[in-house]
């Protein structure tokens, strides 16, 4: 076994998951960041977004541009963080299909193993219902492809993973929670423009276009940015309480000690 | 949400302490709908505690249908997979406790009607009555939310309203901006001469002398139709 377990910080792992919980329509995809101890225990620290332009059901394939970019993020990550980090492995998500790697999966994930033999897939798996208990449920599982003997087929093998509790978001993390509304921002203006491109819309179509784009950039906000929004602003609320209230408790043994 | 793990609001007993209750909701009790419990390895079922801890906050906040979110979180042994499991209880209720939770996502917040980019081509395509108009000197306003029984052929294009989003149901598929784009490649070489501004007439006003009489117009027109596929 190349790798031994995945350990991943809590807030990768939150960024994970509001990434899978984005979309019931169609997969999504990021890529993980982090290093890979002796004890070949591979540690992620953060993740990055990706974009999919093939969006084909079950065609989760990440380009080599976006792992160039990535390994570029990774060593940003490294400077900022003063640790080694690179690309060790990448996610994707299942909505309503169950959480184990389909035969392309394992495939793609035994062509990433090729260039790197610790690199790692997780898959988050949302959006699923049990009726009859009206359960909802998240799934995620780690694997990485073995091959039982030359010319066979790729098999699953697992690996157990970990989420290591933080205090709190790191900065990474929080950068790249927020990139999601940016990407999806951007993915929507791009085609927006592409059809505009073509020269000859009549006005009707003019309209037309500009009530979808508007209503597609209303539908991200609703759904995600004002959420992540809110989330965030929460939070904030909570760690000003959290000082103010440590801050009282100081005060308190302060004036214990000095009674003493 | 406000976890509360800093001060817990019940004790071993489940009696709630309405004090440390009252500093962790602060102002925000009147918008409280319900509370959350994560567990591990444990059933999906309200425990006894649970229940009259549920009961007194029931109480205490006036809130007759409280809800009772229970998470509880289960591995494999090797603990490669993970599930979190989450049920949405209305325990003040007798029957049908258990509430379907739907998470709104961009796959489920996205609203009827108005979902494809179109080009010129594919207007005249989904329209023929267009063509129609385009030749004959007609009016060319849209006419939101309604869908008229006499007017010319492109005020019958409809915006359809939105519908409140209680419950949101997935949509239909939207057919994706890529297809369309490759689509417009094999339209170029079999349609007609495509729509060009000048070809359709500025708009005039209702009752003017120019305004025609409608023509004749075969399908119910919706820009909720999808596209392709």
């Amino acid at each position: 076994m190349a790798v031994t377990s995945v350990h991943l910080e809590s807030d990768a792992f939150l960024v994970c998951m509001n990434h899978a919980l984005s979309t019931e329509k169609e997969e999504v995809m990021g890529l993980c960041i982090g290093e890979v101890e002796v004890t070949r225990i591979v540690h992620i620290h953060s993740v990055i977004i990706l974009r999919r332009s093939d969006k084909r059901k079950d065609r989760v394939e990440i380009s080599p541009e976006q792992l160039s970019a990535a390994s570029t993020e990774a060593e940003r990550l490294a400077d900022i963080t003063g640790r080694p980090m690179r690309v060790v492995g990448w996610y994707h998500s299942h909505p309503h299909i169950t959480v184990w790697p389909s035969h392309v999966d394992v495939r793609t994930q035994a062509m990433y193993q090729m260039l790197d033999q610790c690199f790692v897939g997780l898959i988050f798996s949302c959006f699923i219902e049990d009726k009859n208990t009206k359960t909802g449920r998240v799934l995620y599982t780690c694997f990485q492809s073995v091959q039982a003997q030359k010319g066979s087929e790729y098999e699953r093998v697992e690996i157990p993973i970990h989420v290591v509790p933080r205090e709190a978001i790191g900065k990474v993390c929080l950068e790249s929670a927020v990139e999601l509304p940016r990407i999806l921002c951007q993915e929507e203006q791009d085609t927006y423009r592409k059809i505009h491109s073509l020269a000859h819309l009549d006005p009707v179509t003019k309209i037309h276009n500009g009530s979808v784009f508007t209503k597609n950039l209303c539908s991200q906000m609703s759904a995600v940015s004002g959420p992540l929004l809110q989330w965030l602003e929460d939070r904030l609320e909570q760690n000003k309480q959290s000082v103010v209230e440590l801050q009282q408790e100081k005060e308190r043994l302060l004036q214990e000690l000095a009674a003493l | 949400m406000a976890p509360s793990d800093k001060i817990g609001f019940y004790d071993y007993a489940g009696k709630i302490n309405e004090e440390n209750l009252n500093s962790i909701l602060k102002d925000r009790r009147k918008n409280v709908i319900g509370w959350y419990r994560f567990r591990r390895n444990t059933q999906q079922q309200m425990s006894f505690r649970e229940q009259i801890i549920h009961k007194q906050l029931t109480q205490l906040l006036g809130v007759p249908d409280l809800v009772f979110l229970l998470f509880s979180f289960i591995s494999t042994a090797n603990s490669s997979t993970h599930a979190l499991e989450y049920v949405l209880f209305r325990p003040n209720r007798r029957y049908n406790q258990r509430i379907t939770l739907t998470i709104p996502n961009l796959g489920n917040t996205s609203q009827q009607g108005i979902q494809s980019l179109l080009s010129a081509q594919h207007l005249t395509q989904l329209y023929p009555g267009l063509r129609e108009a385009q030749n004959a000197d007609s009016h060319s306003t849209p006419e939101e939310n309604t869908e008229p029984s006499e007017a010319s052929p492109l005020s019958r294009i409809t915006f359809h309203t939105p519908s409140a989003p209680e419950r949101p149901s997935t949509s239909p598929n939207p057919p994706s901006y890529a297809n369309l784009l490759s689509q417009d490649d094999s339209l170029l070489s079999s349609s007609s001469p495509p729509t060009s501004a000048a070809l359709l007439p500025r708009p005039q006003a209702v009752g003017s002398p120019g305004h025609p009489t409608p023509g004749p117009l075969g399908m119910g027109l919706g820009l909720g139709l999808s596209m392709g596929a």
